[in-house]
């Protein structure tokens, strides 16, 4: 048993290693890093393809919807639309009369102390 | 001799490593050295191109209001072949059948068709019709959600083969409003009448071009998309024209051809200053989202396309002519022979006989006689010039299609005859369209200055460029200004009490027009004894003048008991829709009664 132990402890110390080429281990790291860099730069790059175009469909999305709420608001705001509803709800909307306007128009030099204004009871100055 | 420990295991990595650079090495090898084609046609097979194309242009009234513009849509088409081999053909023609209204004999007849990849079922559906369907093109079909669920029935279904194609259509949100400016354009997307036809370069989209490849579930695969040119959406179009003015102008036209039967009627409403045109509206009109249903006719913007005799509204331009000429003078007198005179040996009429009045009045009582003496003092070539200078017989270049130039034949011309002098001056033997007859009054309105008519404000393209802008344009000086004023003052009393226009009158504004009831010439020779063009052209305050509105009925009149035809006078059918679109537009657009007339409280109050 001694013996045998001996005899792999002087194996041991006669085993020679064999050098791995320095400069082939610094190539294969470095081509192994680039590939690996490539593959992070390409699965990124596939990533940001898979964002971008999600954000293009979320884009065109939004763009079908403004024109279409855009399309919406359009006919509600058709005048024949907005008279009818004026209609339904009984509003009685109308322009008003002549008597129920006041204008107030900018004061000209030669009227220096009244306000211009336009109404019932009021002199007429020309 | 030294060992050497896991040789074995060294060599096995060692050639491992090294098969694997070998391998990659000669890929390369060959990649660089074949042609190119062996490298890029398997690729090619997968690339697909597509062209996306931009969105038609806005069309948008002077304060943005949408009048037309592109809305996303849907064909809806059946894949037969597909159908028959993977689908459910029943469930298809059942769904299919309840929420489109078609007969499933129909739809028996088109799944028959086995050889076919595809055949359409609706074309243009909105977003809104097709609640119920949910497109699956990973799974190539469609689910199906029936809107009244049985019990125990499925919520959903899928249908295999059904498609769902995305488009785009043109939608006219306001209808028949400003239809026949505004015009329309067909399913390819090709402007057909008005600004859509005009204006059809800007409006139209460009198209893009895209060039990449697909994924199993047939979605684009962005990183391999090597051609990305993207689609360009059209200008948009901005009118000068205004929706609620525009409204209101088309409702009154409406009411008037009911109450008088007129067989058409048109109005414009257009700005003194500027020439912008605010208004243009022709009835009988249509509803731009179902062009195609139309009869031609209906689309014929009357406003600018239609040549008529103006009848007494070209007095205006006559006396105007001759009193800038100092032919006469507004006091003068012409003997208007009690209603009755022959000249050339042809007789001349006037509604009401008279006797002498004077220039102003021959205006305010629209005395034919009159104005055909006036005529003749100037002498045919004067006369002719004089309306020239409106640019009478000359499109106007309003910028939209199908505008006409009328007809006035000069004196050098064989139509002209010894009678013509008599008669182009109350309206006769000259053909005008209503834009020319309103252009003609503003010139007066605008102190002798005509403006050239534009219904086009800008076009401005996405990114807020301007590409087009249309300034107000002067189109010449037909009168000096102190004639132009005499003739706005003359033309206000055509509205007075006794005037043949007082229906046109507005409370609490001054109105310059002038009325004109002119006979429709017979094609096959002569003029009809009882169909008439009747029209009230004028501006308002006449004291400031700030829009003019021109009103045309084309043959309006009921016939009375006694077989008379009566309500067809132009002060009568067209003064009253004069009046009701100025009564609306002064107040619109907030126009001052009676110019700058201020009022001022007074010290006492």
């Amino acid at each position: 048993m001694a013996g045998t132990r001996k005899n792999e402890r002087t194996n041991k110390m006669n085993e020679v290693r064999v050098p791995f080429p320095m400069m082939l281990a610094n190539v294969l790291v470095a081509v192994a890093v680039l590939g690996l860099s490539y593959m992070w730069l390409n699965a990124r790059c596939d990533a940001l393809g898979r964002d971008i175009k999600a954000a293009e469909l979320e884009l065109a999305q939004a763009q079908k919807q403004a024109r279409t709420e855009q399309e919406r608001w359009a006919t509600l705001t058709n005048p024949s639309n907005l008279r009818a509803a004026i209609k339904r709800f009984d509003l009685n909307m109308s322009m008003p009369r002549e008597s129920q306007i006041v204008k107030l128009e900018r004061r000209s030099e030669r009227t220096t102390t009244a306000t211009a204004m336009l109404g019932r009871g009021f002199l007429r100055v020309e | 001799m030294s060992e050497v420990r896991n040789k074995g295991r060294i060599l096995m990595l060692a050639l491992l490593v090294v098969s694997a650079f070998i391998g990659i090495g000669a890929r390369l090898y060959v990649v660089q050295l074949k042609p190119e084609a062996w490298v890029l046609e398997p690729m090619k097979n997968n690339l697909r191109e597509t062209n996306p194309v931009g969105s038609r242009g806005a069309i948008v009234d002077r304060n943005g209001e949408i009048l037309a513009l592109d809305v996303p849509a849907y064909d809806v088409g059946i894949d037969p072949y597909d159908i028959s081999r993977n689908g459910d053909a029943e469930a298809v023609i059942r769904c299919l059948s309840r929420e489109f209204g078609i007969s499933e004999r129909e739809l028996r007849v088109m799944l028959a068709d086995t050889d076919k990849r595809y055949k359409p079922i609706r074309k243009f559906l909105p977003e809104s019709r097709l609640a119920n369907f949910e497109a699956k093109p990973a799974k190539f079909g469609v689910e199906y959600f029936p809107p009244h669920v049985t019990d125990g029935g499925p919520t959903n279904i899928f249908l295999r083969g059904v498609t769902l194609t995305e488009t785009s259509m043109r939608d006219y949100p306001k209808r028949e409003l400003m239809s026949h400016v505004v015009g329309f354009s067909n399913a390819e997307g090709v402007g057909c009448s008005g600004v859509e036809l005009v204006l059809n370069d800007y409006l139209k989209g460009k198209e893009g071009r895209r060039v990449s490849t697909r994924d199993g579930r047939r979605q684009e695969i962005y990183g391999t998309r090597v051609v990305d040119t993207p689609p360009e959406d059209g200008a948009t179009v901005y009118l000068t024209l205004d929706q609620q003015l525009q409204y209101v102008v088309e409702d009154v036209i409406l009411r008037m051809c009911d109450e008088f039967q007129a067989n058409a009627a048109w109005a414009i409403v257009q700005k003194v200053d500027t020439g912008e045109i605010l208004a243009m509206a022709s009835y009988p009109t249509y509803d731009l989202n179902r062009y195609s249903q139309a009869p031609p006719e209906w689309m014929r913007n009357c406003a600018i396309s239609v040549n008529y005799e103006p009848g007494s509204v070209m007095k205006a331009a006559a006396i105007a002519g001759a009193l800038d000429n100092e032919v006469v003078s507004e006091s003068d007198l012409i003997d208007c022979e009690n209603g009755y005179w022959v000249y050339a040996r042809r007789a001349l009429r006037d509604s009401h006989g008279m006797g002498e009045m004077s220039v102003a009045d021959v205006i305010k009582h629209s005395s034919n006689i009159g104005t055909a003496k006036i005529s003749l003092a100037m002498g045919d070539r004067l006369f002719y010039t004089r309306l020239k200078a409106f640019h009478f017989g000359e499109r106007l270049g309003v910028g939209l299609p199908g505008e006409e130039a009328g007809i006035f034949y000069s004196p050098l011309s064989p139509n002209w005859s010894k009678l013509s002098i008599t008669r182009i001056g109350m309206g006769q033997g000259i053909a005008v369209t209503s834009l020319q007859m309103l252009s003609m009054m503003d010139a007066i309105a605008n102190d002798g200055i005509q403006m050239k008519p534009y219904v086009v404000s800008k076009v401005v393209a996405p990114d807020g460029e301007v590409l087009v802008k249309n300034e107000p344009e002067i189109l010449g000086r037909p009168l000096t200004r102190s004639t132009a004023i005499q003739m706005q003052r003359l033309l206000a009393r055509v509205t007075e009490e006794d005037g043949t226009g007082s229906k046109a009158r507005v409370e609490g504004y001054s109105i310059a027009g002038k009325t004109g009831t002119a006979q429709k010439v017979n094609p096959a020779g002569g003029y009809y004894e009882k169909n008439f063009v009747s029209s009230f052209a004028g501006f308002l305050p006449a004291e400031d003048p700030q829009i003019g509105i021109i009103v045309v009925a084309d043959d309006p009149g009921t016939i009375n008991a006694q077989g008379r035809k009566e309500n067809y006078y132009g002060g009568s059918v067209c003064g009253p829709a004069f009046a009701e679109i100025a009564e609306f537009a002064v107040r619109y657009l907030k126009i001052a009664p009676d110019g700058n007339r201020v009022y001022v409280m007074g010290s006492d109050e």
